[in-house]
């Protein structure tokens, strides 16, 4: 195959390919071509590496340091070469008008630089010399890009990948040598001298090849999408780099490190797969097997890379980095996919821009890169967040470049009818608004996670197996939850904000799933305002931040009830499928599904049982609920024996085989559950789920305002009943009721949290008296924006009022305890189900129940850290009290006392 | 006394254009509550009140002992009113006799009684008009008390008979018993002059009370203004819930009283009693307990055969429920002395009785400002959860009664502005007790076109008593005990607002007619 320019300024391929034989010998050809620059490139990433450990080896570390500054330097500088490259490669045109732009440009920098240098060294710590030779590879840096580009586009293979092998071996050879006699000045000229190499056997020296290039690239007429590519590939390069400029900046040193290192093996994928854009630019769009080679062949090497990572992320981390970052491994497969994906996307950036699509390839990576910022600033708090973003974004990136503009033209304006036959278009924008600040409120979370968070994470941890055999055993709930965070756990660590993803997403979603069922029900002002009211409730948040199933469970009960309404009103397969889906899920999520599901059930039978309704429509419901059910129950059958053993479990626990006592209902105290169902238990429960969590004087303050409720019940006189509010209020008062029951003869399960899918039907109610009580827009918005604000209220003492008695500190607590503990010292803690809390925020620190003091050594510092209300308080005060007495009996004094919400330290040593 | 005989004669106007809502269909229906329901509230809600008050009424509850017995006493008293509605209700339809065949009439003549006073001639031409138009053999006679050349020419140009009274000794009773006197038909049905009568309304009450013992039957009273501004829709309210499921309950007790509209008697029974009781300003109420006690029936027919106005402002609404408590309150020992079977005796008692219930809610509104200001409060020291475990459930109840049994018509609106209005009850009692003779003031038609803060001035005097108390008790301390009183004035001050602000805010002119031809009837609450 011979490629010519062609008069559409690209470059097509020869007229010979167009027999049988001749297109084997082009897909050959292609091949070969593919795979023998990616093949240099690869050569030329092993030799780079290979120098930086030579160079680790040979330099002291002062001065290795100041070459990892250079070469940070040295790569920003060739940043920009990735675009100018890209759109060489695509159309080579004007190359000697180029070359001039670029030189003088490379010059001017390379000035600037060399004028800058005594402060740059300063600033960053490096010799003069070094600075200088940073100034010396600025010229070389956009014409090494432009002479590779130019030679993908006119078909000069070979000098590409003796280009690239060059540079490395320039490194080695020179490098090393520079390096032992001149130190880190040696080392750097060296890699710029390798560099100016690169350049020269790339470009060739003057003769009849390069004549004949530049030959060929003067007489090319310019492609029109070569600055689109341009501005692309440097895109690409941005979306590349920014996370870990992000992390430098947002992180911790020790995070950020562990996020460099991520970075730097992930980015070899990106490494790996940045010439295969290149090879494909001047055949992409016409010739299929190219573009199937270079899209197989990058997919190949992400997933080959990720498949890698995730089998021997960390052996191989700790074989490139030392040990010590343990805690990077989990992220890191993600990261090595989200690079795999970053180089498919510029190879179907490059097919795009070379078919003529540029403006909207242009479009997409824009996009791609602010929602990667976007993203970066949510989640950007840790390297696992940063991995999510970057996993996210290249992900978007790449679905969006795999569709053709007009696909993506088509299921964007389908996806706009869909939205608009939702909800007209101020609501979408309003709820994607509050769904974006439920998501940034439910994110910002200031506390750390509490006991049964704890038991999460250390349950996540355990092999897939094993941690479903110990939910068997020992706990009460299905393992929808659990497995969802046990593979997060697997891709992204147990930070507290990966740990709690599920139940951040879930309660952001809840957002748009209240809008639905206020708009089903009512309308889309009651829709609106629910929302709204969904997205600072304070109880929703609450449960919205902690590492538990509660809201997965309120979600999937909301889209179920949504679900059913629609299904009863307007039937359809969908909303049937809708509903048996979500009921399965709430089912898999807690076992107390089965309360709204008993609800659900009442629902289809009293409006299939009203009068007056159409002997068809009733035939329709009852048939549609038959079915529907039926198929919820197909889903739920597997789910059956597991439950069983789990019912076996408790009630041989219950029967006095000796475990753990889960704490089941931290922060009742103000509640008086306490003391047996009441009617405090009831307004405990009405206010929690109204205003959320409050110090006990707040809840008895609040609990004195219930004659403000006979106004609820004076205001609802003569509302009538619509059928809406009917099915609503039986949503909530039977299983309310049923709860009730419950708790009189379990007294705990009279706890809101376990029938808080009431609390979303509850403000959807809420909305439709504001919508209904101020039936003029202006004082709606008056009213449901008061009414915002008390919750807001609400919610900021909830989070920040450390008299909060459902607020535990452990993470304060133990923070000081993991910075001062040596490793002899030990934690002793009570109850004994602390275990996993002080497991997860001392983890290096030896940690024993406080019955086991007796076997720690004397002279060893102790801290006895204990929460008091849990459960049982007065014997935890108790065995406290007898363990502190007996350890300054046997020599120890109490040092030091903390005492944070919800949780005493004592500090004892000899 | 001179008198102006018209004979009727065909009319000849055209009918009015559908503008005037008395004209359009009505969209209510009185309801007996269904039997299942009605019988759960009339079981569990006597229950329900019957547990409060032995809660209560405990040796042991009893705090400051004045304030202990005010608060027993009313409620007692709302227990009572309560119990008793919730058993009337559940009688409309376990307690309905078989009706009465109707006999078969052959277009027996009737004299239609329509009384004036002062009111505009556009209010009272559609009544006129609609009743000439009624099937059946009318003989309208417009009883014009005013003496206004203005209504017999209206007479005239509907073509009904006219009588005029040149004193109005009596006011409306007198001018119908002055009718009485020079009319002839063996039945007699009485419109106020702004109730439009159905085409029907003769065809379906006549043959009620052809049946010998039968003195009246009555229809509802239905407001067909209640849509245009918040009072006449507060208050039709209340209309709604009497003249629905109460007075079906009543008639199930054979104890519903004349309402001195809409209603048709039996010539020979107001004969036999006398005619209308002048010395009443609720002439129809005493009337209706005389004709009971000489052994006659009464009917009810749950079926709206004529629209007429409510009262439009708050000073309309005031007069109308002064009167009216006034007239029933200054029944009651007459009622208490009467030879009445015992149901029907505590049925009119019951009624007369409601009058009473602005002096519960003042004790309500006294009891968290006196613990306030004094620290004495009625019951003893208990944890707020003993009593909302007695007293929820009864209150849920009795609401849920009333929302159930009123079927929506009983709203918030008409709630707060019976709470609003305490002091009418009050001052009513106190001119009763006085012996302070009243007088009878029409309700006014058309409304006034302005605020009204006099009418509410009682509900702002209260609002500012109780919100300079509960800052005084915030100011003080903010205990629970002192939230707990001041969440109960906010509950106080907000039903207090919502029922006084249709008087503070400018109403709506009803109609192009009735602002033409506005007459300025404001209440005189005081004269009253």
């Amino acid at each position: 195959m011979v490629s010519v320019a062609s008069t559409d300024g690209g470059l097509r391929v020869g007229r010979r390919a167009a027999t049988p034989e001749a297109d084997r010998d082009a897909r050959g050809a292609g091949a070969r071509q593919q795979l023998g620059v990616a093949g240099a490139q690869w050569t030329a990433g092993v030799g780079n590496l290979v120098f930086a450990l030579v160079a680790a080896r040979v330099l002291a570390p002062g001065e290795f340091a100041e070459l990892g500054a250079f070469l940070s330097g040295y790569v920003l500088l060739h940043l920009p070469a990735a675009g100018i490259g890209a759109g060489a490669a695509l159309s080579p045109a004007g190359l000697s008008q180029q070359r001039r732009r670029l030189g003088i440009g490379g010059l001017a920098i390379g000035a600037l630089l060399a004028a800058a240098s005594p402060v740059l060294a300063r600033t960053f710590d490096m010799p003069l010399p070094v600075v200088l030779a940073l100034a010396a590879a600025a010229p070389g840096a956009g014409l090494l890009g432009l002479e590779r580009g130019s030679r993908f586009g006119t078909g000069g293979h070979r000098r590409i990948a003796a280009g690239l092998v060059t540079e490395p071996a320039g490194r080695l050879v020179i490098g090393v040598v520079a390096a032992v006699l001149l130190g880190s000045v040696g080392a750097a000229v060296a890699v710029t001298a390798a560099g100016y190499l690169s350049l020269l056997v790339t470009s060739g020296l003057p003769g009849r090849a390069a004549a004949t290039t530049s030959a060929i690239a003067e007489t090319a007429v310019a492609h029109p999408g070569r600055t689109a590519t341009t501005i692309t590939f440097g895109l690409f390069a941005v979306l590349q780099q920014q996370d870990l400029l992000v992390a430098k900046a947002r992180l911790g040193d020790d995070a950020a490190g562990a996020f460099a290192m991520i970075s730097t093996a992930g980015g070899a994928v990106a490494f790996a797969t940045a010439t295969i854009p290149l090879a494909l630019l001047p055949l992409a769009g016409r010739s299929r097997q190219a573009d199937r080679l270079a899209v197989g062949l990058t997919a190949a090497i992400g997933a080959a890379a990720t498949a890698v990572a995730f089998a021997a992320g960390q052996p191989l981390l700790a074989t490139l980095f030392g040990d010590g970052f343990e805690a990077a491994a989990a992220p890191f497969p993600a990261y090595v996919g989200a690079m795999g994906l970053l180089g498919l996307g510029r190879v179907l950036a490059a097919r795009r821009c070379a078919a003529g699509q540029h403006r909207h390839v242009v479009l997409a990576t824009v996009a791609t890169v602010v929602l990667h910022l976007g993203l970066l600033g949510m989640l950007g708090t840790a390297p696992g967040g940063i991995v999510v973003a970057t996993l996210t974004a290249t992900a978007t990136g790449a679905a969006v470049l795999a569709l053709p503009p007009a696909a993506v033209a088509r299921r964007a304006r389908r996806i706009r009818e869909a939205l608009l036959a939702w909800a007209p278009a101020r609501d979408v924008g309003a709820v994607a608004a509050f769904t974006a600040v439920a998501a940034a409120v439910r994110l910002v979370s200031v506390r750390g996670l509490w006991v049964d968070e704890a038991i999460t994470v250390n349950q996540a941890w355990l092999p897939f197996g094993e941690m479903l055999d110990q939910l068997r055993v020992t706990d009460v709930h299905p393992p929808l939850h659990h497995a969802t965070v046990w593979a997060l756990v697997r891709v992204l660590g147990d930070a507290e904000w990966v740990v709690r993803l599920p139940s951040v997403v879930a309660g952001a979603l809840l957002v748009p799933a209240a809008y639905a069922l206020g708009r089903e029900l009512y309308g889309r002002r009651t829709g609106l305002v629910a929302a709204l009211f969904v997205t600072v409730a304070p109880f929703l948040v609450w449960y919205s931040q902690e590492a538990r199933m509660y809201a997965l469970f309120v979600l999937f009960t909301t889209v179920a009830f949504w679900a059913q309404v629609r299904a009863i009103r307007h039937g359809g397969r969908g909303a049937w499928v809708t509903w048996a889906l979500a009921t399965a899920a709430m089912l898999w999520t807690q076992w107390f599904g089965v309360i709204p599901l008993f609800a659900a059930l009442a629902l289809f039978v009293a409006a299939a049982l009203r009068r007056g309704l159409p002997r068809a429509e009733r035939r329709r419901i009852l048939l549609g609920a038959v079915l529907a059910s039926a198929a919820v129950a197909v889903l739920v059958a597997p789910l059956v024996p597991f439950g069983l053993e789990q019912l076996e479990g408790y009630a041989g626990r219950r029967g006095g085989a000796a475990t753990t006592a889960a704490p089941a209902q931290a922060g009742a105290a103000a509640s008086g559950i306490a003391q047996g169902i009441s009617v405090y238990a009831v307004g405990a429960n009405a206010i929690w789920a109204v205003l959320g969590y409050h110090s006990d004087e707040a809840m008895t303050s609040l609990a004195a305002l219930w004659p403000l409720l006979l106004l609820v019940g004076l205001g609802a006189l003569g509302r009538g009943r619509s059928r809406a509010t009917s099915a609503l209020l039986l949503s909530i008062a039977l299983p309310t009721v049923l709860f009730l029951l419950a708790g009189t003869v379990k007294r705990d399960l009279f706890e809101l949290r376990y029938f808080a899918f009431v609390v979303p039907l509850l403000l959807v109610l809420a909305a439709r008296t504001v919508t209904r009580v101020f039936p003029r827009a202006r004082t709606q918005a008056v009213a449901a924006g008061l009414a915002a604000l008390l919750l807001v209220g609400a919610l900021v003492d909830q989070q920040l009022n450390g008299a909060n008695p459902r607020r535990y500190d452990f993470e304060g607590a133990l923070a000081e305890v993991t910075a001062e503990a040596g490793p002899d010292d030990v934690i002793l803690y009570e109850p004994d189900y602390l275990g996993d809390v002080v497991a997860y925020y001392a983890p290096g620190v030896d940690a024993r129940p406080i019955a086991a003091r007796r076997s720690v050594d004397d002279d060893a510092r102790t801290w006895v850290v204990a929460t008091t209300r849990v459960v049982d308080e007065r014997a935890t005060a108790g065995r406290v009290g007898q363990a502190l007495a007996e350890l300054e009996q046997g020599g120890r004094r109490v040092v030091g006392r903390t005492e944070v919400p919800n949780v005493r330290v004592w500090e004892l040593s000899r | 006394m001179t008198t102006t005989d018209l004979r009727p004669t065909m009319p000849t106007s055209p009918p009015a254009p559908p503008v005037d809502p008395r004209l359009d269909e009505p969209g209510w229906r009185p309801e007996a509550p269904s039997t299942a329901r009605a019988l759960f509230f009339a079981v569990v809600g006597t229950v329900g009140a019957l547990v409060y008050l032995w809660w209560l009424l405990r040796p042991s509850r009893v705090g400051h002992p004045v304030l202990y017995g005010l608060l027993v006493v009313v409620e007692l008293f709302n227990v009572t009113q309560a119990v008793a509605f919730w058993i009337t209700t559940a009688s409309g339809r376990l307690r309905r006799r078989r009706p009465d065949p109707l006999r078969p009439v052959s277009d027996p003549a009737v004299d239609v009684f329509v009384p004036v006073y002062d009111e505009p001639a556009a209010v009272v031409r559609p009544t006129l008009e609609a009743a000439a138009r009624m099937r059946g053999r009318p003989q309208v006679w417009l009883l014009d008390d005013g003496c206004r050349d203005e209504m017999r020419d209206l007479a005239a140009s509907v073509g009904v008979g006219y009588l005029r009274r040149e004193d109005s000794t009596g006011a409306k009773a007198g001018n119908i018993n002055h009718a009485l006197a020079r009319t002839t038909a063996p039945f007699v049905a009485v419109l106020d002059c702004d109730h439009v009568p159905h085409r029907d309304f003769l065809a379906t009450t006549v043959p009620h009370v052809v049946a010998p013992d039968v003195a009246f039957a009555q229809t509802p009273q239905h407001y067909a203004n209640a849509d245009e501004n918040p009072v006449a829709a507060a208050a039709w309210g209340q209309q709604a819930l009497f003249f629905g499921p109460i007075a079906v309950g009543k008639d199930a007790w054979g104890s519903m009283f004349c309402c001195g509209t809409n209603v048709v008697f039996r010539r020979d029974a107001l004969e036999s009693v006398g005619g209308f009781p002048t010395e009443s300003v609720t002439e129809d109420f005493e009337l209706s307990v005389r004709l009971q006690e000489d052994g006659w029936r009464s009917v009810y027919v749950p079926e709206v055969l004529a629209s007429g106005y409510g009262p439009d402002d708050m000073a309309g609404y005031v007069s109308q429920q002064l009167r009216w408590a006034r007239g029933c309150l200054s029944a009651l020992p007459r009622i208490v002395r009467s030879s009445l079977p015992f149901g029907k005796r505590v049925q009119y008692l019951l009624s007369s009785g409601f009058f009473l219930t602005g002096w519960t809610f003042l004790v309500y509104m006294s009891m968290p400002v006196l613990r306030l200001l004094t620290g004495a409060q009625p019951i003893a020291s208990q944890g707020a959860d003993q009593f909302l475990l007695f007293f929820l459930p009864y209150f849920g109840l009795a609401l849920a009664a009333l929302a159930a049994t009123g079927a929506g018509a009983y709203g918030y609106d008409a709630y707060s502005l019976l709470f609003a209005n305490w002091w009418v009850h009050v001052s009513a009692t106190i001119a009763v007790l006085r012996g302070k003779p009243g007088r009878f003031v029409v309700t006014p038609k058309g409304g006034e076109a302005r605020r009204q803060p006099r009418a509410v001035l009682p509900a702002l005097a209260c609002i500012a008593v109780l919100l300079g108390t509960a800052a005084w008790g915030l100011a003080r301390d903010t205990s629970p005990a002192t939230i707990n009183n001041v969440a109960f004035i906010a509950l106080h001050v907000t039903v207090l607002w919502s029922g006084a602000a249709p008087a503070l805010r400018r109403p709506a002119a009803r109609s192009a007619a009735a602002e033409d031809e506005h007459t300025s009837v404001a209440a005189d609450a005081t004269a009253a």
